[in-house]
């Protein structure tokens, strides 16, 4: 610590602090324009100057470091004249242009010039005038209104990793852009607009629309995938003009991704449907009023649960959804319709791969906070592309990289961190097993485990059996690697202090998943990386709020919070308090009902945000299945394709329009506000769900508000026991806490439980499971190769597909194949071929990538003119999304 | 008195074979041999070297920084990055006599425990660029480089590095970062080379010049080197002479000489029929002396006590038929054109003087321009990142102090004879 002072007052601070942020633990505003917090120090603007005592120098605040016994002056005549000379410097090519500038009314330069300039100006002549021109669709770049402070090329370096952003030339000619004046080749992550203190980077989607002092701004939580961001919805008239970054709030700490900063234009996109549509009887779907439409579908409904018991109604619902939406809407299957047959598009996950982690490690999550990945020292990644599958733990993975942190990277397809990773490996889909064996080979030789991890599980023999069948020498080979990457992963895995595995979908979702998931398990726990900070293992899940909607007992088999539908003691508890008996035979999972439409077993279905049609397999079948029907109910903000066929259209909300809470994908539970009022007449989920039951005879189904719902959730819900909107104001909560934990949080800022299994496993979990294949996938002679379906990183499912800015980042599938493949194929670039599976086919042109591996095929699942759902095979888990896909492919 | 220059005149005096002869590679050895590193620093010390790039930081006393430093590895960059206008004196040491760099480097390497050395030479040298090349080639042969250098166990590796043609990368850290494979601009200092340097390892940069004058120290003493020029700057100094003289080129003569001795002495004085008139003795980015001035001292304190400097030893003289304002104008040309943009007020502040310079030149200037200027450039001077925009008005600066009349010819749209009558009477 030393003692400085600082316009005659002391203060003592920590001696790596900055004269700047002494000066700010004073209340003392010193202006800057390069200046950042999360940046590097620059020293560059020069706006920050100050006096200091026996420095015959004007020092810059920013750079300078606190001393003991210095004295600083802010606020002098030098000062004031060196301030107001900067401004006159900045403002000589600066174009007076804040009349059509979009940073007019948030812009720093303004601001200092009008607190600390001059009114006048003594510069006489012509301004320097730089040509320029459109560098990407989204982002605008003005080279005249940047004052060359370089947060935005610190930014896309430092923080996101990319470099997209550089300076060229020099002196006052020096430009801020692309390499070599390119289009932007970038993630879009908007930290640069966020950076910049000017109007030099702006974005396209709002340009000129709004002024920024008539925007309100309302925060809450990123509806696009699970991370849980905190965001700024940005309104004027209800509408939604824009999304800012929170600084420093939530785990994204301000930082938004392409989807998040520009997908908001789904909210106020002029397709939404704005009332009730019902089908009339010559079959065209009418405007209705609420009443008619949920009299008709409770009418329907009640009639067919009459007619054919509820066996013969189900119900789909997007992982989108808020808690209390999710909540209620099972809770209206079980009580309203003595249903089980409920889902989500995701269930895949809650089958097939959290059951693996419940019968291992006893948890129904990732283990670890996402916060906990900026510190890993070594990580693997394996089947996740997590840039795009969860752009903000990415992110972190990132900032673990330039800590130093060694990460190694498994996957069938080069990655934006490729480049950054300690290592890269490309490897073919359904050989991961063997390297994951390859690994425990490795720590079982050279004794790298963990022995008090390992001196009380059982099966330690059989897993060392399980390794023996091949050497290193040869896992390698086979897969096209060298031993050191196998052993070198190996060691640094088992030596890291904090070390983690993240698998994404491409890992967890191929056919043999299963198995791979076990092996990392026991790769875990041999090493002893489990109930610590830092190591932890996280599957990625992208869905927005699938956690929550496992949580809430969305499953044809789990009632809330995990709990097998056929709990006796779990349901005579919910019987009790539902006032009603409870479906006791495990239900129909998505694609089940699917099948059950065809055969004519399943009458009604209630789809929730999803899209059949456009994404679950089965192609056509799809249609046809929904067309035999009795009734068909869809809740959307759009006429998607299945929309267009159902009998009832409810308009629903976005995100932006409901207040709610989101579980994300570190089980932290967050509330999330209305920004605006639902557009037309839509009405948020919860509110029709509430309606429904109730005009079903249903009176438990009765709620004034969404709070109301999460009261009951914080009554039946295990893990969410004393849960409150009021409690999760601030930064939300990590599940599992206790009731008087929850009472407790208000005042002490308890967040809950940053990982599990702190306690170590559960004696009954304490064995390996010694997985004895080395390979997931078998070959198939028919459909030779392997189709990834996966996302991009500016879409999310289908739903993107209504955000106009993402749709001009990209808006059509191409197969994406290495040129070897296409070359061995005879299909060059930008040809078409019919991909080919057991499902079935569609065309697509071909796109060339270097970085994906040979016979390995990539397709974005997100467009209308490849539907993936043609292609994709329903698994024996009965999920509706599956990631791997074997296919052939021929010149169309 | 010849030390520097020692070696130019011979033939063929690049090869190593010429250095030889003259006691080349005996200091090294002597050094590796019979000294301690912290003797080699001392020696140096006493010799009171100060940097021959400008600044005229003692030498020994930046390698002693250096080699208190425990992290290692280190390394001894040679700044052959010549690039203020009229300075052209390391080119003629590099290209005549490239061993004593070489030489120079190897002890400095020793001294500060340093085992890499990079050369960055100014892209417009590729003759200098391969001439040390061709040197290193030789005495990594003759075990004077390179591993286990003539038995002694000290390893020293040199590279030469060819800069791209930026002025600012004669900066020091700017140097640093252009070698490192950045934008050439200046970093924040502190904390210094000597400790964050080349990937932020402990540094010495020193000029081509001062690791010329390593070897003779070390063989003749510390002493003997203090009691060649003045007290304050001793030694012997190159000065590279331009201009209207009759035999422009590189003197070496002890520090302290005046500037009425260089030019007409040595130079062999103005050109027939002219008179003296002004001389920038410190290169572009000095202030220039006036007749008045020519009992100058040209050493580091002198200069600094009339308001000018050293630099490097540029003197650029002009006689009667200069044209002050002109010769102001294409001088901030040069600084605005090599402005790295970093900073606000070198970047934009050049920009600025350099409008008023061309409005005054098309006859458009006011009288209150000359003091808008003076403003604009002690806000350049004070608050600008580096020594390239605070030493970047020095000629604008002078010239207006001491040449206000030709300034005011232009204002009035009078011609320069005229003026000149007008100030006499």
């Amino acid at each position: 610590m030393v003692r400085l002072t600082i316009d005659g007052s002391q203060i003592m601070v920590d001696g790596n602090l900055k004269v700047l942020d002494a000066a700010k633990k004073l209340g003392i505003h010193i202006p800057t324009f390069c200046d950042h917090p999360r940046l590097s120090e620059l020293g560059a603007c020069r706006m920050c100057l100050v006096e200091v005592e026996g420095m015959g120098k004007l020092q810059t605040a920013c750079t300078l470091a606190v001393a003991d016994g210095m004295v600083v002056l802010t606020d002098t005549p030098r000062v004031e004249h060196a301030r107001k000379m900067m401004l006159e410097f900045l403002l000589i090519n600066h174009p007076l242009e804040c009349t059509v500038c979009d940073a007019s009314g948030e812009c720093t330069l303004q601001d200092f010039a009008f607190k600390y300039g001059s009114a006048e100006t003594r510069f006489r002549g012509e301004k320097r005038v730089l040509r320029d021109h459109i560098i990407s669709p989204l982002i605008d770049r003005n080279l005249n209104r940047c004052i060359q402070c370089k947060r935005c090329v610190r930014i896309c370096d430092e923080i996101q990793g990319v470099t997209a952003l550089g300076m060229s030339y020099r002196g006052a000619a020096t430009v801020v852009g692309p390499f070599m004046d390119k289009d932007l080749d970038c993630e879009y992550c908007s930290h640069c607009i966020w950076s910049c203190p000017v109007g030099a980077i702006t974005s396209r989607a709002m340009k000129q629309k709004v002024r920024t002092w008539e925007l309100e701004k309302a925060e809450a939580i990123c509806p696009f995938c699970s991370c849980g961001c905190t965001l700024l919805y940005n309104t004027r008239n209800n509408i939604v003009h824009r999304v800012t970054h929170a600084e420093g709030r939530g785990v994204n700490q301000g930082s938004l991704c392409s989807k998040g900063y520009f997908g908001y234009d789904i909210i106020n996109h002029p397709d939404r449907i704005t009332s009730p549509l019902v089908r009339d009887p010559e079959g065209s779907l009418r405007t209705a009023t609420w009443d008619e439409a949920l009299d008709t579908v409770a009418g329907r409904l009640s009639q067919i649960l009459e007619e054919s018991g509820g066996e013969s109604i189900g119900g789909i619902a997007t992982d989108r959804l808020t808690n209390e939406e999710l909540f209620l809407f099972q809770k209206l299957f079980r009580v309203g319709f003595a249903s089980n047959n409920i889902d989500i598009p995701s269930g895949v996950w809650s089958r097939a791969v959290l059951p693996v982690l419940e019968e291992r490690l006893g948890v129904f999550a990732a283990t670890n906070s996402m916060d906990e990945l900026n510190y890993v020292n070594a990580l693997l990644l394996i089947g996740c592309d997590i840039t795009v599958a969860s752009p903000i733990a990415g992110l972190k993975v990132k900032h673990a990289i330039q800590r130093g942190g060694l990460v190694t990277e498994i996957t069938p397809k080069g990655t934006a961190l490729s480049r950054l990773a300690k290592r890269s490996l490309v490897v073919s889909l359904g050989k991961e097993l063997a390297f994951v064996k390859g690994l425990i080979k490795v720590v079982l030789e050279e004794g790298l485990y963990d022995e008090k991890a390992v001196g009380g599980h059982k099966r330690f023999s059989n897993l060392e059996f399980s390794v023996k069948g091949r050497d290193l020498k040869t896992i390698a080979r086979d897969l096209d690697l060298t031993v050191d990457d196998i052993a070198d992963t190996a060691r640094e895995f088992a030596s890291a202090q904090k070390a983690s595995v993240v698998f994404g979908e491409t890992a967890a979702l191929q056919p043999g998943g299963q198995d791979l998931i076990n092996a990392l398990i026991d790769l875990m726990i041999l090493t002893g990386k489990l109930g610590q900070e830092g190591c932890g293992l996280y599957p990625v899940i992208t869905n927005t709020n699938f956690q929550g909607a496992v949580d809430m007992g969305v499953d044809p088999g789990r009632l809330p919070g995990h709990v097998p539908a056929d709990s006796p003691s779990v349901r005579k508890h919910l019987e009790k308090i539902w006032k009603a008996k409870l479906p006791k035979a495990k239900g129909m999972n998505a694609l089940e009902m699917i099948q059950a439409a065809s055969d004519g077993s399943l009458k009604a279905l209630y789809l929730v945000g999803v899209n059949p049609v456009a994404s679950f397999p089965g192609g056509s079948g799809v249609t046809e299945a929904l067309e035999k029907l009795d009734f068909l109910v869809v809740q959307e903000l759009f006429l998607t394709e299945t929309a267009l066929r159902a009998d009832v259209v409810l308009p629903a909300v976005s995100t932006a329009e409901k207040n709610g809470t989101l579980t994300s994908m570190e089980r932290r539970i967050q509330r999330t506000q209305r920004a605006i009022e639902g557009v037309g007449h839509s009405m948020p989920d919860w509110r029709i769900f509430s309606q429904l039951g109730t005009a079903c005879g249903k009176e438990v189904m009765k709620y004034v508000n969404a709070a109301e719902v999460l009261e009951e959730i914080a009554e039946v819900v295990p893990y969410y026991s004393g849960v409150s909107h009021r409690i999760l104001a601030d930064n939300g909560l990590q599940w599992p806490f206790s009731k008087e934990d929850a009472r407790e949080i208000y005042h002490e800022g308890y967040l809950g439980t940053r990982h599990l299994l702190g306690d170590g496993l559960p004696s009954d979990k304490q064995r390996f499971a010694a997985v004895e294949n080395w390979e997931t996938i078998s070959p198939d002679a028919d459909f030779p190769m392997t189709l990834v379906l996966g996302d991009l990183l500016f879409h999310s499912g289908t739903f993107t597909r209504y955000s106009e800015s993402l749709n001009k980042l990209a808006s059509e599938a191409t197969l994406f194949m290495n040129p070897q493949t296409g070359i061995g194929l005879d299909v060059p670039e930008g040809s078409a071929v019919r991909a080919i599976s057991a499902q079935g086919e569609f065309s697509v042109r071909v796109a060339y990538a270097e970085e994906l591996a040979p016979g390995v095929l990539f397709i974005p699942r997100h467009f209308a003119n490849a539907p993936a759902g043609t292609l994709m095979v329903s698994t024996r888990e009965g999920g509706t999304e599956t990631a791997v896909v074997r296919v052939r492919v021929v010149k169309a | 008195m010849k030390i520097l220059t020692r070696n130019i005149d011979r033939p063929n005096p690049a090869h190593i074979d010429s250095y030889l002869v003259n006691e080349g590679y005996v200091a090294l050895p002597r050094a590796l041999n019979e000294m301690k590193p912290e003797e080699v620093i001392d020696e140096v010390k006493f010799s009171r070297l100060r940097g021959r790039g400008g600044a005229g930081f003692p030498a020994g006393m930046k390698w002693d920084f250096a080699s208190r430093d425990r992290r290692k590895p280190k390394y001894i960059i040679c700044n052959a990055d010549e690039g203020e206008p009229g300075t052209f004196k390391d080119r003629v040491l590099i290209e005549k006599d490239p061993h004593a760099i070489l030489e120079g480097m190897a002890i400095a390497g020793y001294a500060v425990g340093a085992e890499y050395g990079f050369i960055y030479i100014r892209g417009e040298y590729p003759v200098g660029a391969r001439i040390l090349e061709r040197a290193i080639a030789e005495a990594e042969k003759r075990s004077f480089l390179g591993r286990n250098i003539l038995n002694s166990g000290f390893n020293f590796h040199i590279v030469v590095h060819r800069g791209a043609g930026a002025y600012i990368c004669g900066e020091e850290t700017a140097l640093i970062e252009s070698l490192e494979g950045k934008r050439g601009q200046s970093r924040i200092r502190p904390p210094f080379p000597v400790n964050v340097g080349y990937s932020n390892l402990p540094t010495v940069v020193n000029n081509v010049e001062t690791l010329a004058s390593v070897a003779p120290i070390i063989l003749r003493g510390g002493n003997w080197y203090a009691n060649i020029g003045t007290h304050e700057c001793p030694g012997t100094k190159l000065y590279s002479v331009s201009g209207h003289v009759r035999n422009p080129g590189v003197y070496e003569l002890p520090m302290g000489v005046t500037l009425r001795e260089l030019v007409f002495e040595h130079a062999g004085g103005m050109r027939e029929n002219r008179t003296f008139k002004a001389a920038f003795p410190g290169g572009a980015s000095s202030a220039c002396l006036d007749e008045s001035e020519l009992d100058v001292r040209l050493d580091f304190n002198s200069l600094a006590a009339v308001g000018s400097m050293l630099g490097s030893g540029a003197v650029m003289v002009l006689d009667d038929t200069a044209d002050m304002v002109k010769v102001a104008h294409v001088l901030i040309k040069f600084f605005e054109h090599e402005s790295c943009g970093k900073c606000t007020p070198c970047r934009e502040g050049l920009f600025w003087v350099r409008r008023v310079l061309d409005a005054i030149l098309e006859g458009r200037g006011t009288e209150a321009d000359l003091d808008l200027l003076l403003d604009v450039c002690e806000g350049i001077r004070s608050t600008s990142f580096c020594g390239l925009g605070e030493a970047s008005i020095n000629p604008v600066v002078s010239t207006i102090k001491k040449f206000r009349h030709e300034y005011m010819a232009y204002i009035r749209g009078q011609s320069l004879a005229e003026s000149s009558m007008e100030e006499a009477s």
